[in-house]
């Protein structure tokens, strides 16, 4: 099986930040510079997240598809507080293969069942955060702010029930970090996940993610940091003006994350026998 | 109960205004002298220029404006360093700290940077949290620090906290005056000649005029940010918890039991030509790039969800009373923990004036539910005493009854009655 | 100066054409959406695209007449590109939510992987196209462009195994079951997976039906 390796861009009022264990709104760039980056690298598919919307309760993912998915020949997904059925219409007309829901999911989960039913499953993918607290893997929504208490391994039964076309799961403890992949995680959920599976959160090194394909049966998993860090390095420098939040971006000495190209990890993955496109 | 508050004031102003560029509330306090605190104590309002911006604002806009020059202050960074670095005592700086962002930052730079050998130190919270224990465990293992852990004797710390609590609506007193003031202690009894505190106080709109340092004759001083810590107060005289020493042990307490609050004399602190520095200076200081660095260099974890009354997860996360210190300045002046957090995120540029109204509109002013029950044990009251005890110290120009239930007069989001 | 490529989209509207839209502007053509039955002598091009339910398709084709364009098309030997569930209403029928007749260009059926209990239900993702050898002109531009043994992007839950194989011009294999992904017979093709989707490759691919243009 062909693994998937999925980016994901983070945005926030039209500029790609990026947290840790999402929190922080470090900014990077400008989104629409890193996909087409991405897509000339050849990535499989691009995440583009409204990380900020759920919480701010506000709804900007539709002007997010339209506007940086041009030219972009791979499929898209777009995520960020989309709760209702028009909200789904409109990201799809905007541009977008698949609607990314969380928070909107579990507030109201009929919800998977109406656009599975409406738009097909193979648009709807449900992306859930999760936190390991004292061995029970907590479900969190609004970016990973609001502890629900629901069972982790009880709402993937139920999303899978309800028609979701797949699941992103992001280890809210790695995200961010560089640290690996919760494998013991995935392990746990890979059993009991029949719709294709996806990891989020830790990838530091190209063996983070050969080592997750090796040990987990998963259908890919999604990259932000490692590439973000990489690629920041290799497009042209703009000028950011955002007081904190584009310091980083203005240093000269970027205090580099552990990080890694698209190209690079593939041809390591396929020299070890896993395969991607 | 000692004091009952029938008409409360603060000392701030009674036209409520916001700042117009991060929402901030014009009666939020700036820090006061707190052995000299008690209940009729007015305290010093942020001060708003013509144009209603706080001054906070115009202070960390100059970090941003390009006026500083950081290489230049960079440099002054190293100077003093390399002042400091043949100093022959085994430590040369003292960082106080928790293992937060902000502490876990400045030590690590300190160390790994900028060569300097520094004694960490850390007052206890009221009660520890799980992921504040952690943070701080992590701090000085991934770090690599020496430190010095001090929990006062927890019955007094109790007792002094209700008081702080009951007298003054201001649970949170004596863990200030601690972090304040212990590491002079502890400087002074090491003798290490130099403390590194992080933010400058002016930052949260404080009107101290030295940005450098504070202390030891530097020129300008704020309440709170005293040259001689008990300005001029002899120990005995000295207020904790809205009551003075010599009240306690009228009620039958030892003064000893109460020097761990008690701050070196400037006099004990000249001898020893102990200085203090704020880091914020030398350094742009930038909490969440705090935050980045602490989480990539000392291990540093986000809380599992947002504290109660805010919206974030990285900042205040390790004492399990934070969230009662939020809730009752949210009580006496209107100023919670979304409008502080928001406000810094603001001038920081990492979220807008709108985005910031809209977050302290959802969370501001939220009751603290998580650890209700630790902390009313912590102060032996009933929930029904804690709220009517609030109810006494609810400013009249800031509140009001609607249907029975207390409204705020003013709030940033709507247009002014 | 070379004239665009006029082509012309027919739009059913359950899902969005945009993505199709955009790569055939990207390649150099110019691009006409049309909701119901048009003048189809006028293109150089006809794309029948699609996601989602055959029966909900068929229907829309039939209420605005598009069905007779298409059939048009076929009889006027315009060249006509089908992806996707556009693939599967040129074919016989569907098993989808009951029996649906489709166009029956192709005298096949879809049927459900479903069915098959060893495979999973719905293929989403990237799979390589196997490339009929049959040196037709598709077989010689994707030898010349290098475009063999590579992956395109199929989202299907339905698929056929056409009994004709001289119609066969590529295909692929979900888990142990091959399918056919690309069909072809006179001026009607047809792709399983999304070329729009695919990449720099299937947007070469693309580039085939505008090169005799």
């Amino acid at each position: 099986m062909i693994k998937r390796i999925i980016s994901r861009i983070d945005i926030k009022n039209s500029y790609l930040v990026k947290g840790i264990q999402l929190e922080g709104l470090r900014v990077l760039g400008y989104p629409e510079e890193f996909a087409k980056k991405y897509y000339e690298e050849d990535i499989d598919e691009v995440i583009f997240q409204d990380i900020v919307a759920s919480l701010y309760k506000r709804n900007q993912s539709k002007l997010v598809a339209k506007k940086i998915t041009e030219d972009i020949f791979v499929p898209i997904v777009v995520g960020g507080g989309i709760k209702t059925l028009e909200d789904v219409q409109d990201i799809l007309m905007h541009g977008a293969d698949r609607a990314c829901i969380n928070t909107g999911a579990i507030k109201n989960p009929d919800f998977i069942e109406k656009s599975a039913l409406k738009f097909g499953s193979s648009t709807i993918s449900i992306a859930i955060e999760t936190l390991n607290i004292k061995d029970h893997y907590k479900v969190y929504t609004d970016s990973g702010r609001s502890e629900t208490n629901l069972n982790l391994f009880d709402w993937i039964k139920k999303v899978q029930d309800l028609g979701a076309g797949e699941i992103i799961l992001t280890a809210i403890a790695n995200e961010g970090t560089s640290k690996g992949f919760d494998l013991g995680l995935y392990e746990k959920v890979s059993k009991i996940c029949k719709i294709p599976l996806i990891a989020h959160g830790g990838a530091g090194k190209p063996q983070d993610v050969l080592e997750l394909f090796k040990k987990v049966d998963i259908n890919g998993c999604v990259i932000a940091s490692a590439f973000h860090y990489f690629y920041m390095n290799r497009l042209k420098k703009n000028k950011i003006v955002l007081g904190g939040s584009s310091n980083f971006l203005n240093n000269e000495n970027f205090d580099q994350n552990n990080n890694f190209g698209i190209s690079e990890l593939k041809k390591y993955l396929n020299s070890n026998n896993i395969k991607t496109r | 109960m000692t004091i009952i508050m029938n008409k409360v004031d603060f000392g701030m102003p009674k036209d409520v205004k916001f700042c117009t560029k991060c929402n901030l509330s014009n009666q939020r306090p700036t820090s006061t002298n707190e052995f000299k605190h008690d209940a009729l104590t007015k305290q010093i309002p942020v001060a708003f220029n013509k144009d209603n911006i706080c001054s906070a604002c115009e202070t960390v806009e100059k970090k941003f404006n390009a006026k500083i020059n950081w290489e230049e202050r960079e440099k002054e960074l190293i100077e003093l360093c390399k002042k400091y670095k043949d100093f022959k005592g085994q430590y040369n700086c003292l960082v106080p700290g928790s293992g937060g962002k902000d502490s876990s930052y400045q030590s690590h730079i300190l160390k790994h940077k900028y060569g300097m050998r520094p004694l960490t130190v850390t007052w206890a919270p009221h009660l520890y949290t799980d992921i504040g224990w952690q943070n701080f465990q992590n701090w000085i293992h991934k770090g690599g620090f020496d430190n010095y852990l001090f929990t006062p004797n927890p019955k007094i710390h109790r007792l002094v906290t209700r008081n702080a609590l009951i007298n003054l609506l201001h649970p949170f007193q004596p863990f200030i005056i601690g972090q304040k003031y212990f590491c002079l202690k502890i400087a002074k009894q090491f003798d290490i000649p130099l403390i590194f505190y992080g933010e400058h106080p002016s930052d949260y709109g404080a009107n101290l005029k030295d940005l450098k340092k504070f202390g030891n004759n530097s020129k300008g001083s704020h309440p709170g940010f005293n040259n001689d810590p008990l300005a001029g107060l002899k120990v005995g005289e000295a207020k904790i918890g809205g009551k003075s020493i010599n009240e306690y042990v009228d009620e039958g307490y030892k003064q000893s039991d109460f020097l761990a609050y008690i701050p070196p004399t400037a006099e004990e602190l000249g001898k020893k030509n102990i200085e203090t520095h704020f880091f914020s200076y030398y350094l742009k200081w930038i909490p969440q790039e705090n935050f980045y660095y602490a989480v990539k260099n000392t291990g540093f974890q986000v809380n599992h969800e947002r504290t109660d009354g805010t919206y974030q997860k990285y900042s205040s996360i390790d004492d399990k009373t934070d969230g009662f210190f939020y809730y009752t300045a949210y009580i006496k002046f209107g100023v919670g923990r979304a409008m502080l957090d928001a406000a810094m995120e603001i001038r920081n540029g990492h979220i807008t004036k709108e985005e910031g109204l809209g977050l302290v509109k959802q969370f501001d002013g939220e009751f603290p539910k998580r650890y209700e029950k630790e902390f009313l044990e912590y102060v032996s009251l009933s929930r029904n005493e804690f709220d009517e005890l609030c109810d006494k110290f609810r400013p009249d120009h800031l509140w009001g009854k609607k249907s029975n239930r207390w409204e705020m007069k003013n709030v940033p989001w709507e247009k002014k009655i | 100066m070379k004239k665009k490529p006029k082509v012309a989209i027919i739009d059913i509207s359950i899902n969005n054409i945009l993505s199709i839209s955009r790569a055939l502007e990207f390649i150099g053509c110019e691009i006409f959406v049309f909701k119901e039955k048009f003048d189809v002598s006028k293109y150089d091009l006809i794309i029948l695209p699609g996601v989602g339910a055959y029966s909900e398709g068929m229907k829309r084709l039939k209420l605005k007449g598009l069905d007779k364009s298409i059939n048009e098309t076929i009889n006027k030997n315009i060249p006509l590109l089908g992806i996707c569930l556009g693939m599967q209403l040129l074919f016989k029928s569907s098993s989808e939510f009951g029996y649906t007749k489709g166009i029956g260009f192709f005298e096949d059926e879809f049927n459900a992987f479903s069915e098959n209990e060893e495979i999973q239900n719905i293929l989403i993702g990237w799979n390589k196209v196997q490339f009929s050898n049959n040196n037709s002109p598709l077989n010689n531009y994707v030898k010349e462009n290098d475009l063999e043994n590579k992956n395109f992007y199929f989202v299907h839950s339905f698929y056929t195994d056409i009994e004709n194989k001289r119609y066969e011009y590529g295909t692929t294999t979900n888990d142990s079951l091959k399918f056919s992904s690309i069909v072809k017979k006179d001026n009607v093709t047809a792709f399983q997976f999304h070329p729009e989707k695919s990449g720099k490759n299937g947007i070469k691919l693309l580039k085939f039906f505008i090169n005799n243009i």
